[in-house]
């Protein structure tokens, strides 16, 4: 899938840039939806991470809702003087503002019952949740969500009683998925897990309602991947700041039909872009990846990069491995950034529960994330350093995120080993979601520096 | 502050604490002596959710890697370790594996825990221990209260026996395990015992030599240890030495804390009479305070079902709060007056339950708490003022309640 790279500014007569991604609007419109429909429409409502096994709710019905925790911190962080009122209220109440950014502007929203859409309109009362089911990936996970259903029965007015709360224990390092006492661990709770949703919502479980869904949750994550992948091009067809919003159904609402509609139709179109050597971006005459998640409400940071240098960042373990699935390890000691075919696709049917929550569960194992968040400190080196090769990137810009322990941890060395391999790194400190934790004009100030002194810009 | 060393701390009456103290001073000597008087391996552990027993079980020591509290020291680990958001303990430990402190440990042990200090796990392995050292992870559940645990424990504590005998070539009988879970047993038995004595009016040991005695139990054969515990328990039943007389009875409720300069600045220089009598911590209760189960089910039960079922950490302690019940239920036991709430800086699971330590101490029990955050080395000049405006402010509230 490798072309040569292309070297000036100026505009290739071959290359189509600036190319409109028509589909664009329709994911910001989905997004948009689920999250209104958070709050106004009926059925079951829970909340939990973005890595809590979304397809199980979906058994309860067809009128189920979810507010995916993480995405919904980064859409109030996106906001900044809303998320500046939220993160005040959660200092205010005694949490420390280095824990987690996403959870205490979450918090924070709790605490002054409010909830926030992705345009930024505030309802002043935030919704009822039915329960509260999440993954423990980190140390604060599940303390979140602890700490959820008690400030949702304490400030908010829709919940005054103390709202349910489910977690799932995940453990297990790389390829934990070949790991059948992970598996079997896993399983165990969420059977478990189904009998506490039963009881929190009065509702029976549909099987078929979950092996459906479970099968979308896991078409979504690998068309997301196979999509990443044209990101090997050059031209890249698209950009890591474009592909923030496109990733985060899949980390957001990605069991559902629509989901993998939008999916399906982005390979698609995508694809035909590669195919006309096509580009949303301009000249892109370095090519770059990022490594943790952004500071949301600096966006623009990449904006500067692209303009003022021609450097576009293709993506991101964050942005590709949050939720995309990949071999990785299989069949080998080396990673390998080829999106991993789903089950079904493997000739393996979902038909009963317990096959399904086996597969499932392997097939969230394999997400690359997890690798960062559980992992080993070596399986990470060699995904960031083989998606620096594999990508051709001249550069990584890495977030030294002081917004997410989980993504910080192992970065120096990571770093480290990427510039011992000849892979130009460009640090610099900021938090994913706390915008009075983050100094946009010295980064701009690093970036000139840097690009001077690397590359003579 | 040259009077903040452990030469300058008063004295224990008893002997067997002066030995607690020589061993937390010097723990490098004493994992050496250890290795030339018993020909076996000395293992470096991270946290103690470590399953020491197994490991002695293979004739190996296990010693918990500390921190050296020195702000010279710590730095080495800035090139590993994000220094902007990453713990001081586990950055400090980190420093010390680097500085070649614990050059004579045959490698490393580490349950999964905390991610901090699973990144100074992984960094030691990159960097301080060779190929041919032990080197194995416990996979510990956080999920302690999930179903399913003990079984998946069980059987993964089967995986690390059998690292154990491959890298010793010894075989670990049940006998073995018997034993060592016997031994380990004992020293928490007896530890706990120990602190009945803290429960006293005039307790005989201050908080700092309880603290030296919890540490070296990290440090120390649990034999050895064993050995000086019944001898002071020995002593203690018909004790009439020094006695401390408190007018004022704190808790400490902490993330790693076991920083002695803190202890002594408390307990010796605020200018009260003041008396640390329990604490709710891994250099303290959390470590030791419950015992085997003896299940029936085979000793990797027994263990499985002792770790799952300690007072936990507070990463470990969900969805239900197991953690707040075991501090009320310490601080109504030992009677105090006064908390201190301690964090390590930017230790997310502690700052995590700190809102309800104060919720529980302050609306529940009417218990004044003071919460400091400590970095490797503690300002220990800004903290003696704000400990003393604390406590004066227990001595006000006792006066108000008086008249």
């Amino acid at each position: 899938m490798s072309t040569t790279k292309q070297t000036e500014t100026e505009e290739a007569d071959d290359i189509v840039y600036n190319e409109s991604l028509e589909l664009y609007p329709a994911f910001n419109q989905y997004q948009y939806q689920f999250y209104k429909d958070f709050v106004e429409a009926d059925g079951v409502k829970w909340a939990g991470s973005g890595w809590a096994y979304e397809s199980l709710p979906e058994g309860l019905g067809d009128d189920v809702h979810f507010l995916a925790g993480e995405p919904y911190g980064a859409i109030i962080a996106y906001n900044q003087d809303v998320s500046r009122e939220f993160l005040n209220a959660s200092d205010a109440h005694g949490f420390p503002s280095e824990l987690c950014g996403y959870m205490v502007n979450y918090w924070g929203g709790l605490t002054q019952d409010k909830y926030v859409l992705p345009d930024g309109t505030v309802y002043d009362e935030f919704p009822n949740i039915d329960f509260n089911f999440t993954s423990h990936i980190c140390c604060t996970h599940s303390k979140w969500y602890q700490y959820a259903s008690e400030l949702e029965e304490e400030y908010t007015a829709n919940n005054p009683e103390r709202t349910p709360f489910y977690a799932i224990d995940i453990i297990g390092g790389p390829n934990a998925y070949e790991d059948e006492d992970v598996v079997d661990y896993k399983v165990g709770q969420m059977k478990e897990a189904i009998e506490f949703m039963e009881a929190a919502t009065g509702r029976e479980f549909d099987d078929e309602r979950f092996i459906k869904a479970a099968k979308n949750e896991m078409r979504s994550m690998s068309v997301w991947s196979k999509t990443c992948e044209f990101q090997k091009l050059d031209p890249a067809p698209l950009e890591e700041r474009r592909m923030f919003t496109l990733y985060a159904p899949s980390i957001a609402r990605r069991a559902t039909d629509r989901a993998v509609e939008l999916y399906e139709d982005l390979y698609d179109e995508v694809q035909d872009m590669a195919e006309r050597n096509a580009t949303v971006s301009g000249p892109q005459k370095y090519r770059f990846i990022s490594d943790s998640p952004p500071p949301w409400a600096h966006l623009d940071i990449y904006r500067y990069i692209r303009d003022e240098y021609g450097a576009v960042s293709l993506g991101s373990l964050y942005s590709w491995g949050l939720t995309g699935s990949w071999r990785g390890f299989d069949g080998g000691d080396e990673w390998s950034w080829e999106a991993m075919p789903t089950p079904m696709e493997r000739g393996i049917e979902l038909e009963d529960r317990e096959t399904t929550l086996r597969e499932l569960v392997k097939w969230n194992l394999r997400r690359p994330s997890w690798n960062v968040f559980a992992g080993h400190l070596d399986a990470r080196k060699d995904i960031t350093l083989a998606m620096a090769e594999e990508f051709d990137v001249d550069f990584v810009l890495v977030h030294l995120n002081r917004g997410c322990e989980g993504w910080a941890q192992n970065q120096l060395e990571v770093s480290n080993y990427l510039k011992d391999n000849g892979v130009p790194v460009l640090e610099y400190e900021g938090n994913q979601a706390d915008t009075r934790d983050f100094d946009p004009s010295n980064l701009r100030s690093k970036i000139d520096s840097f690009m001077e002194g690397r590359f003579g810009e | 502050m040259s009077e903040y060393t452990s030469e300058n701390y008063p004295e224990p009456a008893l002997e067997e604490f002066r030995q607690f103290r020589d061993w937390v001073d010097n723990p490098h000597d004493y994992g050496r002596g250890w290795k030339e008087r018993n020909d076996g391996y000395v293992i470096a552990f991270f946290c103690t959710y470590a399953p020491r027993e197994l490991l002695y079980a293979g004739d190996m020591l296990p010693v918990r890697a500390y921190g050296g509290h020195r702000a010279d020291e710590i730095a080495e680990a800035d090139d590993h370790i994000f220094r902007g958001m990453w713990c001081p303990f586990s950055r400090d430990v980190l420093s010390q594996g680097l500085l070649g402190k614990y050059d004579y440990t045959d490698g490393i042990a580490m349950a999964s825990t905390c991610l901090h200090l699973r990144q100074t796990y992984q960094s030691w392995e990159d960097h301080v221990i060779d190929e041919d050292d032990f080197n194995h992870y416990f996979v510990m559940p956080h999920g302690t209260q999930q179903v399913g645990g003990v079984e998946h424990l069980a059987k993964k504590l089967g995986e690390t026996k059998a690292a154990i005998e491959e890298f010793t070539g010894q075989a670990i009988t049940d006998d073995d395990l018997r034993e060592a879970i016997e031994v380990y047993d004992e020293n928490r038995r007896l530890m706990r015992e120990v602190y009945e004595y803290r429960k006293q009016d005039r307790p005989p040991i201050s908080g700092l030599e309880a603290m030296e005695m919890v540490k070296a139990s990290h440090i120390a054969d649990p034999v050895e240890h064993n050995e000086l515990l019944r001898s002071v328990l020995d002593k203690l039943e018909d004790y009439d030495g020094p006695r401390r007389d408190p007018d004022f009875r704190l808790m400490h409720i902490s993330s790693e804390n076991d920083d002695r300069r803190f202890m002594y600045m408390v307990e010796e220089d605020l200018g009260f009479d003041v008396t640390v009598v329990t604490e709710e911590a891994c250099v303290g209760t959390r470590d030791f305070w419950n015992v085997s189960h003896l299940t029936g089910e085979g000793p990797m039960v027994d263990i499985a079902k002792r770790y799952l079922d300690r007072p936990p950490c507070p990463n470990k302690d969900w969805p239900n709060r197991h953690r707040m019940a075991q501090i009320e239920e310490l601080a109504t036991d030992f009677d105090i007056d006064g908390a201190l709430i301690i964090m390590q800086k930017f230790c997310d699971p502690h700052q995590l339950d700190i809102p309800r330590e104060r919720d529980l101490l302050e609306e529940e029990m009417d218990i004044s708490t003071l919460t400091l955050e400590f970095d490797a080395s503690v300002p220990i000049g800004q903290f003696k003022t704000r400990v003393q405006a604390f406590v004066e402010q227990l001595r006000t509230a006792e006066m108000d309640a008086l008249y």
